[in-house]
């Protein structure tokens, strides 16, 4: 019977060991009372899509000779948003931006 | 009582719950520590992420004001490839002033708290972890996470605990299952032996499957203590018989005695005469009931309190002096090799009466015109051995295992008066004293060897029978009687 009770006090130790190691997560989130709906998030839209060529457009201005990898990537950006590839022409969009402030 | 039976008070029952405790209590532990490890980490890079966000954007608040915290936030919207930040920035009456929500959330209003709010993003559903701050001048600020994947993985990680929990559960109960089977047929054998044995079968025993492990040792044991069991019962049968057949003939002869002196003596001398005869016989009984007392009281240690430190050789000499007289008279020679002085640990009156023993074995069965030969020496170890040889007709090998057991009486020693104690008494002696009784062939007649320890030991005590000997062991005690 000592075996049995020594498993069994390793396997609690580990459960309680597990339990304090949990217990050191953050505060947990409360639930937002809604009404009207989920948020939405307006950084998914064509006209953020506009909005973030727009900011390209402007940084691509400022400097004489841009990167030809930025080029590239604001070029397909504007294409896919214009395509309606909302996501995908973000994502480069912000490629390219990030690489020509990167240039600066 | 038998108790009834009942499921929980099955040993093997009870085992497999404790099998399946601890494999749900392992499982548990394990699925825990994967939760804790993955999802956990996750949720907790998010949050610190968020937090090390928000400070970084009341800073710059601090520094540059509303104008360059708008700014700020709409650079790192800009900046975020992976396409899961979240920001609101509100002025005090919570009007939009930069961000990527639409609005600001109903009922959060709690500064510095955790929300889990759900989302839209492009058609698609979410949640998203929010991180509320008030910033000096009641200008309210979210910042967050899109966690839609990370809960995602989440459900697929539940799911996949929750399947192997059922895994588990059904391996649990599998393995209890195959525990207490186990259990069960291993204690069947155990049990169905001790069911024959206490039926009075004593010949059954435990099987033992060979692998040894502490089942097969447990039968092992088990099989040994029915052993000594069946030996126990078979040398109780035995002396039970003996005792009924050799007292048997003695009341026997008294009682046929006085019955012929009641029906024909002829005068007061032959009622006397019969009387004297018949209290011969049972003054026999008596003594053989004395003698077998005495080993009994030799066995169980009783007298070990008398035991000390003795010189045997002056015992001796005095037993060489008073046997030497009645080897005389039979036309016998009792000649003695004994040291001046031989220190040894015991009873006086035991280990003098045993030699005696012997002394009167070896007079008894020697012819007329032999000698007996006592010799006695200190052994190497710190004991000594007493032996005494004659020239008689000795014991076959066959029976010189038994020649000590209770009653035992040798073919050639049928004939010659004795009860078959004397060596059994010999015995006992000598494990008492840490010592053995061994007995072999003197070419022709019987050698016997008393072995005695220095310092004996309840269980030391080895009884050899590698010899021949031919004696009829009366003891002491009868001849007394």
């Amino acid at each position: 019977m000592a075996v049995v009770r020594t498993v069994l006090a390793v396997a609690l130790l580990a459960g309680l060991g597990s339990a304090a190691a949990v217990s050191q997560s953050p505060p947990p989130a409360q639930p937002a009372v809604q009404s009207g709906g989920p948020l939405r998030v307006t950084s998914d839209t064509a006209e953020y899509c506009d909005d973030l060529a727009g900011q390209v457009a402007t940084e691509r201005e400022r400097r004489p000779a841009p990167q030809p990898e930025a080029e590239v990537l604001a070029q397909e950006g504007q294409h896919m948003c214009d395509s309606g590839l909302i996501r995908g022409g973000l994502v480069r969009l912000r490629r390219a931006l990030l690489l020509l402030r990167a240039d600066k | 009582m038998r108790r009834p039976h009942l499921p929980f008070r099955s040993a093997g029952v009870r085992f497999g719950i404790i099998y399946a405790g601890v494999f749900a209590l392992g499982t548990l532990a394990l699925a825990t520590f994967l939760w804790w490890s993955t999802a956990g980490l996750l949720d907790r890079q998010t949050d610190a992420a968020i937090y090390a966000d928000t400070q970084g954007l009341s800073e710059r608040y601090a520094e540059g004001g509303l104008l360059a915290l708008e700014e700020t936030i709409g650079q790192r919207l800009a900046g975020n490839v992976d396409d899961d930040a979240i920001y609101l920035l509100v002025d005090p009456a919570y009007h939009r002033l930069v961000g990527n929500l639409e609005r600001w959330p109903p009922a959060l209003h709690q500064d510095a708290a955790w929300y889990e709010v759900p989302i839209e993003r492009a058609g698609r559903r979410g949640m998203a972890r929010l991180h509320h701050f008030i910033l000096p001048g009641s200008v309210h600020l979210l910042v967050g996470r899109d966690v839609e994947v990370r809960a995602q993985m989440a459900r697929l990680l539940t799911d996949a605990l929750l399947w192997a929990a059922g895994v588990a559960l059904l391996l649990g109960t599998v393995g209890a299952l195959a525990v207490r089977g186990l259990f069960r047929i291993t204690l069947a054998d155990v049990s169905a032996t001790a069911a024959a044995i206490s039926a009075g079968d004593l010949t059954k025993r435990v099987r033992v499957v060979g692998r040894g492990d502490e089942f097969d040792r447990l039968a092992e044991t088990i099989n040994d203590m029915l052993d000594r069991i069946a030996r126990l019962m078979d040398g109780v049968r035995q002396v039970s018989n003996a005792i009924a057949h050799d007292l048997r003939t003695p009341i026997a002869r008294a009682r046929a005695r006085l019955e012929d002196a009641a029906a024909h003596a002829s005068g007061e001398t032959d009622l006397r005469a019969a009387i004297d005869r018949a209290q011969a016989d049972l003054d026999g009984v008596i003594g053989i009931f004395q003698a077998l007392l005495r080993i009994a009281e030799i066995e169980a240690g009783a007298r070990r309190s008398a035991f000390a430190p003795l010189d045997l050789a002056p015992l001796l000499l005095d037993l060489v002096e008073l046997y030497s007289a009645a080897a005389e008279e039979r036309g016998q020679c009792l000649t003695a090799a004994i040291p001046p002085h031989l220190p040894a640990f015991g009873d006086r009156d035991m280990i003098q009466q045993a030699v005696a023993n012997l002394l009167d074995n070896a007079l008894k069965f020697s012819p007329a015109r032999s000698t007996i030969a006592i010799e006695a020496a200190a052994r190497p170890d710190g004991g000594a051995v007493i032996a005494v040889a004659d020239h008689g007709p000795g014991i076959p090998e066959a029976d010189r295992a038994r020649a000590a057991e209770r009653f035992f009486r040798g073919e050639r020693a049928r004939s010659t008066p004795g009860s078959g104690l004397g060596l059994a008494l010999v015995q006992a002696v000598a494990q008492l004293h840490g010592g053995a009784l061994t007995l072999s062939d003197n070419q022709p007649g019987l050698r016997a060897a008393l072995t005695l320890a220095t310092r004996p030991h309840r269980h030391a005590g080895v009884t050899q029978m590698n010899a021949t000997s031919s004696y009829d062991q009366a003891t002491a005690d009868l001849h007394a009687a």
